[in-house]
């Protein structure tokens, strides 16, 4: 940072050169009026407040617009500056009701304040739900408009002038509630949805007196594709756009900056609180040119944990009921039952979601002293196979780049299942890319999604050919002489098989499996395969289907093809579900999911019964274990079957990191006190272990435990809390000084060499059988899949963008006569379940997408016709299918 | 006219595929051919130039000149240009809007008669100007408005011929 000495009221300073002189003097602690200038958005200098007195400047420049330069000298408090600020304000106020602001009697008010004349009743400050939180009400008591007569008053389209036209309020949204009445024209929504979310739901329109921020044609928000991120919540000065469920709370009493507990992008929230409840939830602020981020299941899934079901107290298991009992009770009994499983009698299962502190304190427990090994994760399937072939070729199980560097991407090879639904904030990066700075953008996707639309090629596959795609792609580069030869000679092994395996997939003959255009896995191909290398991000919806699980291992051989590893911007990104799976698999968990060996069983933090693909399987060895204990937040359906039930404490009531995408370590702070005698996981092991007698879970604190973990696992040494404090760091980071690893491989491979992966031939799925001519396909519900989501589950969040659950092709189902919305049987080589279908166009033809729900009641799902879907589901994934109406 | 006649949205942004800077040229192409640039249009404009459906109604929306509903069957222009303004072009405006019975949106409900305001179209000698379904007429001064707004009405009688 290159640094320049200003003169701001007569005090020098030490500010970054070049950047608004508004900022520098924020930052230098001198505070300017503004209102649309914001940190992390671009420069727009629509409110004009912002003018300052530049000695050799000619008039008053706003400081927004001028870049601080050596030896400036700017006043910011003389009478002309003042005079010309208030104007300005004055003007602003004219087109606004400004009794909530400029009220003579404001400062006589308190809380309770009696407010009878001065206004009419509906202008009043109480009646503002941003009142006491409104940027443009601390801004006028900061320039004392109160005490100056407001000066453009008579304008007849003026707030009290006689054309003044009301607009309508928009109610239609679940989480954003817009009543553009207030709008003061910052454009600060504009730009935020546009440039920090590559999206622009809202626009200026119209021009002059008759300017207003809208949306096309003023549709309602879900309408123009808005995703709920409320982004344009966080930068409204005013009270137009507003967080819906918490419009009316009033200001924070305090705010928190923690993790998202929710997927692997691991984004930072500042969540408020009052009466120490979670009051809602924001982006941050811009930290150092990194913008401000959340996605609407960080912003309003985290009400769950002032559910009046959380579980307050243990609950053990007497003559065959669960019923309450005390901690020392409880671990006592767990205690004296689990001594007769060490050695091997138990196992485990571990939510993916549990902070690292949780997740080690489970794994010592299990090792050490059950002297078990049978530890698994459970979450989505398919998750550890994003990054077990990483581990093979590489020796580094993780994302080799940092997510934000996405946003500056030169080629983008997206695939898997809508990323923007499940991994949001890293789809917004790869947006911005491909919209705003000329990255190019291939997306393989089956489906229609957002990304799709902004995709300058879109590979529309068959669902389970995606290694056949990833064959062609690579005999494109290896018959054009595209690979980068020289690096694969010096640091990789392996090549000739894998060319070898390849030779036979030249384009035509994987386009005939895919369904792609074999022009297209050309040009694909030509794109990647250029110096500077690509970004490879990929989700689980490739790992899911049988058949496919050789395409992280094709990802990781075109990546190497490339030249795309060392590159900021560029390497494989596999984007995981869960918010701490990459935490766990830190700290050496290697499950593959699936119900852990062990006559007595140990589930934390997860709902097998409920979420699991597999719930049968669970159900069946839930029942068969001699003795089964739960921890968990809520009496969840896997609780229910249990003998012991022991209270966890939510993300919200404890401290410890979490482990994201793209390897950054983050802090995860304690908000509200713990509900009830809710404990970490550790607490609870601790009090266990110590019934035990043993010694080696003596935990105290998370932040002795990551101490702990910081000595056992070398990459995260240089670890501290300390460090941690500010923003995460990301590992390696083996010493106290290491500043931490953005993109790995940055300084070349080193040895070992890195190496090829084989990939078995792909299989040609095209349904053969005449009397199944379809394809069927299993995927992921929308939005709201994650399990602390559904404990909320009679909250808006869960009914705001409901899909249809069996979807297919409209000429498909003119083929079988079928017409949308109607009650069909699907069958298939091994059974048959019922579904109402839906039409829409977005996948291949030929294939029909079942949405597996996990949405619902546990009990719906444990039978009911749910459940036969879900069954289904977890025994098909891909398989031939027919479609037939129910009659 | 019913939508069968008019000429499907793709055809229209067909030619200019893949071209940069052609947001306004693809309004001008699809007012001639619907008469206005309806909602439906937005989505395939915004596709066809990657922009956000809402970006794409903020530039529209920006030109007095782009309607975003059907033009009335008899359209009203006037100039409000500053010299039209200094020759009293508010006034006969006002004149026209009430002889003709339109209400303050300048539209009639049956959408029969409406007054848009237009940008100054230069020809500043014969302010004020008014155009009636795209003809000039010259010099309409506050003493001549009542003429014309009875000459409108009869044409907005016989349906607009």
């Amino acid at each position: 940072m290159e640094t320049v000495t200003i003169t701001i009221d007569g005090e020098q300073y030490q500010v970054e050169r070049g950047i608004p002189l508004v900022l520098a003097a924020e930052r230098a602690g001198v505070r300017i009026p503004h209102l649309c200038f914001h940190e992390g958005l671009s420069v727009f200098a629509g409110c004009r407040l912002c003018v300052v007195q530049i000695d050799g400047a000619r008039g008053l420049p706003t400081s927004c617009t001028t870049p601080t330069a050596d030896g400036q000298v700017v006043w910011t408090k003389t009478p002309e500056v003042l005079d010309m600020q208030r104007g300005v304000m004055s003007l602003i106020l004219a087109d606004h009701p400004d009794r909530c602001l400029s009220c003579h009697r404001q400062e006589h008010c308190g809380i309770d304040g009696i407010c009878l004349r001065d206004a009419v009743v509906t202008y009043r400050c109480l009646t503002c739900a941003k009142n006491k939180r409104c940027e443009f009400q601390s801004t006028s008591e900061e320039l004392e408009m109160h005490k100056y007569p407001m000066r453009y008053y008579q304008e007849r389209h003026s707030w009290y002038g006689p054309d003044h036209q009301e607009r309508a309020v928009g109610r239609s949204n679940p989480f954003i509630e817009l009543d553009f009445n207030e709008c003061i024209l910052c454009a600060r929504c504009v730009r935020a949805c546009d440039e920090v979310r590559g999206l622009s739901c809202y626009e200026l329109t119209y021009k002059g007196p008759d300017s207003r921020i809208d949306t096309s044609f003023g549709l309602p928000l879900q309408a123009v594709g808005c995703d709920g991120c409320g982004a344009c919540v966080d930068v409204c000065p005013v009270a137009c756009i507003l967080d819906k469920p918490s419009k009316w709370q009033g200001p924070a009493q305090r705010t928190v900056t923690t993790t998202c507990p929710f997927c692997g992008d691991g984004c930072q929230l500042v969540v408020e609180l009052q009466q120490e409840r979670i009051l809602r939830v924001g982006g941050v602020k811009a930290v150092e040119g990194v913008p401000m981020v959340t996605c609407s299941r960080g912003r309003n899934g985290l009400g769950y944990v002032h559910d009046a079901r959380r579980l307050t107290q243990p609950l053990v298991r007497r003559d065959g009921r669960l019923q309450p009992a005390s901690w020392d009770e409880a671990a006592a009994l767990v205690a004296s039952r689990f001594a007769g499983y060490r050695n091997g009698g138990l196992g485990a299962a571990i939510s993916p979601q549990l902070t690292n502190e949780e997740s080690y304190a489970v794994q010592k427990f299990v090792r050490t002293v059950m002297e078990s090994e049978n530890i698994s994760v459970t979450g989505i399937e398919g998750d550890r196979a994003l990054v077990a072939p990483l581990e093979a070729a590489l020796g580094v199980g993780a994302g080799t780049g940092s997510l934000e560097d996405l946003a500056a991407a030169k080629r983008i090879f997206m695939m898997g299942s809508d990323i923007v639904s499940t991994n949001a904030v890293a789809g917004w990066q790869i947006r911005r890319a491909a919209r705003m700075n000329g990255g190019r953008l291939i997306v393989a996707s089956p489906r229609a999604n957002e990304m799709t639309k902004w995709a300058e090629t879109w590979l529309q596959y068959r669902p389970g050919t995606e290694t056949a795609l990833l064959a062609g792609l690579l005999n494109v580069m290896v018959t054009e002489s595209l690979v980068n030869a020289e690096l694969i000679e010096a640091n990789c092994e392996g090549y000739d098989a894998v060319q070898a395996a390849v030779a036979g997939f030249d384009p035509e003959r994987s386009a005939a499996i895919t369904g792609v255009a074999a022009e297209d896995i050309r040009r694909a191909a030509r794109t990647l395969a250029t110096a500077g290398g690509a970004a490879f991000v990929y989700d689980a919806g490739i790992t899911q289907h049988t058949g496919a699980t050789g395409a992280v291992a094709a990802l990781v051989n075109l990546a190497l093809a490339t030249g795309s590893l060392g590159a900021a911007g560029a390497g494989l990104f596999p984007l995981r579900d869960s918010s701490n799976q990459q935490g766990a698999e830190d700290l050496g968990y290697r499950g593959h999911g699936g119900v852990p060996a062990g006559r007595a069983l140990l589930i934390a933090g997860s709902d097998p019964l409920a979420t699991e693909l597999d719930r049968t399987g669970w159900a069946a060895a839930v029942r068969a274990a001699e003795f089964v204990v739960v921890f968990d937040s809520f009496l969840t359906a896997t609780a229910a079957e249990a003998d012991v039930v022991l209270p966890l404490s939510s993300f919200a009531e404890q401290d410890g990191t979490r482990t994201n995408s793209e390897r950054r370590v983050q802090r995860s702070r304690a908000i509200i006190p713990p509900v009830g005698e809710s404990r970490p996981l550790w607490a609870g092991f601790a009090a266990i272990a110590s019934a035990m007698d043993s010694k080696e879970c003596e935990f105290f604190d998370a932040g002795s435990i990551f101490d702990e973990i910081t000595r056992s696992v070398p990459s995260y040494g240089g670890l501290s809390y300390e460090r941690l404090e500010e923003r995460g760091i990301q590992w390696p980071c083996p010493e106290g000084h290491h500043p931490g690893t953005a993109t790995l491989f940055a300084e070349g491979f080193g040895s070992p060499r890195v190496r090829f992966l084989p990939v078995a031939a792909p299989d040609d799925l095209r349904p053969d059988d005449a009397s199944f001519p379809l394809l069927l396909a299993a995927g992921l519900a929308r939005v709201p899949y994650h399990r602390e989501v559904l404990a909320a589950r009679e909250d808006a969040s869960t009914r705001a963008w409901d899909e249809e659950l069996l979807t297919l092709r409209p000429d498909d189902a003119l083929r079988f006569d079928l017409a949308d919305g109607e009650p069909v049987t699907v069958e298939t080589p091994t059974g048959s379940f019922k579904a109402k279908l839906a039409l829409d166009d977005s996948g291949p033809s030929g294939v029909l997408f079942l949405r597996i729900p996990v949405l619902a009641d546990p009990s719906v799902l444990l039978s009911g016709p749910l459940a036969e879907l879900l069954d289904a589901a977890a025994g098909l994934r891909l398989s031939p299918a027919v479609v037939r109406p129910t009659r | 006219m019913t939508s069968d006649h008019l000429e499907p949205i793709e055809a229209i942004l067909r030619p200019y595929q893949g071209r940069k800077g052609v947001l306004l040229e693809v309004f001008h192409r699809v007012q001639e051919a619907y008469g206005y640039v309806p909602q439906a249009a937005m989505e395939p404009i915004a596709k066809l130039l990657n922009l956000h459906p809402s970006t794409v109604y903020g530039s529209l929306t920006f030109y007095t000149e782009f309607r975003t509903a059907p033009p009335p069957r008899v359209l009203v222009g006037m100039c409000l240009g500053p010299t039209c303004h200094i020759r009293g072009a508010e006034t006969v405006k006002d004149i026209l809007q009430r002889r003709l019975g339109l209400p303050a949106s300048g539209h009639n409900d049956d959408n029969s008669c409406g007054i848009h305001v237009i940008q100054c179209a230069g020809h500043c000698q014969y302010a004020p100007l008014v155009y009636v379904n795209g003809e000039a007429r010259r010099e309409v001064t506050v003493g001549g408005a009542a003429a014309l707004a009875d000459e409108v009405s009869a044409v907005v009688a016989r349906g607009g011929r």
